[in-house]
């Protein structure tokens, strides 16, 4: 296989990690953010 | 049925992967400079980013003197973090390049110099914060800070370089203000430099938010 399959290769792999890993993030994020919602709505309500 | 917010992440995952085939299927090696040259679609758009993302933490900075308010100086310590990545990135990259060029990782050219110096500037900001423990104190020292770093980005980046002689190719728009370049080769680079900059607004959005998330998580436990 020629050398500039490998590095194109090796560049979509880490592209697809960098894709991957920031969806990931962000729904973590969204989540962490989801329960904190649900925390400040309980708190308010005075329970 | 209204469009899914995320579509614009979805749109750049496919975006990029195009574009990362277009920059090794179907733009041709530069002249002079062969196959190795295909790097400038990724090495220039993430040193464009770096100085982009020092601009506006430059700017969150000048801000949150005028207004000392917590979300400028999140914006401005996200904004610096990330350009400090992609000045790295931007190093990475080139020395790759420079080891198949000029048959050595490290040759301290000008460009070279500059970066790594601009580097050492970035790398100190976040020295600085990390070495004051009162929160406004912090956020006050590294905004007049970042503004006073932000000034040595234009002489690194821009006038160093090209007032010393340099083996780093020339800059992409030459002083006629054209861009030489294969019609194919500026269609991939330009998509890059969209889809990096669009990459770049996602990591700083992504930065702010937890940022943000943790300050609201570190009240709840106050």
């Amino acid at each position: 296989m020629s050398d500039i399959y490998v590095v194109l290769a090796v560049c979509l792999l880490i592209w697809g990690g960098i894709f991957f890993y920031l969806m990931h993030l962000d729904k973590v994020l969204k989540k962490i953010k989801q329960k904190l919602e649900f925390k400040e709505d309980f708190s308010k309500s005075g329970r | 049925m209204g469009l899914n917010r995320n579509w614009w992440k979805y749109f750049l995952g496919l975006w990029m992967l195009l574009i990362i085939l277009g920059a090794f299927l179907y733009a041709p090696p530069a002249k002079g400079l062969g196959e190795t040259a295909r790097i400038l679609f990724f090495h220039v758009p993430v040193a464009w980013l770096a100085t982009l993302a020092f601009l506006i933490s430059a700017l969150a900075s000048m801000q949150y003197l005028r207004r000392p308010e917590k979300k400028y100086d999140i914006w401005a310590s996200s904004s610096a973090q990330i350009g400090l990545i992609f000045a790295l990135l931007a190093t990475v990259t080139g020395s790759i390049w420079a080891k198949k060029i000029w048959q050595s990782y490290w040759n301290w050219d000008p460009r070279e110099t500059s970066i790594f110096i601009l580097l050492l500037i970035y790398a100190a900001y976040f020295a600085l914060r990390s070495a004051v423990d009162i929160d406004e104190q912090k956020a006050k020292l590294a905004a007049v800070y970042s503004i006073i770093a932000f000034i040595t980005v234009p002489f690194l980046v821009i006038i160093i370089p090209r007032v010393y002689e340099s083996l780093h190719p020339d800059p992409l728009i030459n002083p006629e203000g054209k861009i030489k370049m294969d019609g194919r080769m500026l269609q991939i680079f330009l998509g890059s430099l969209f889809g990096f900059t669009l990459l770049f607004y996602w990591m700083l959005r992504l930065k702010i938010d937890t940022a943000r998330t943790k300050l609201v998580v570190d009240n709840l436990d106050k």
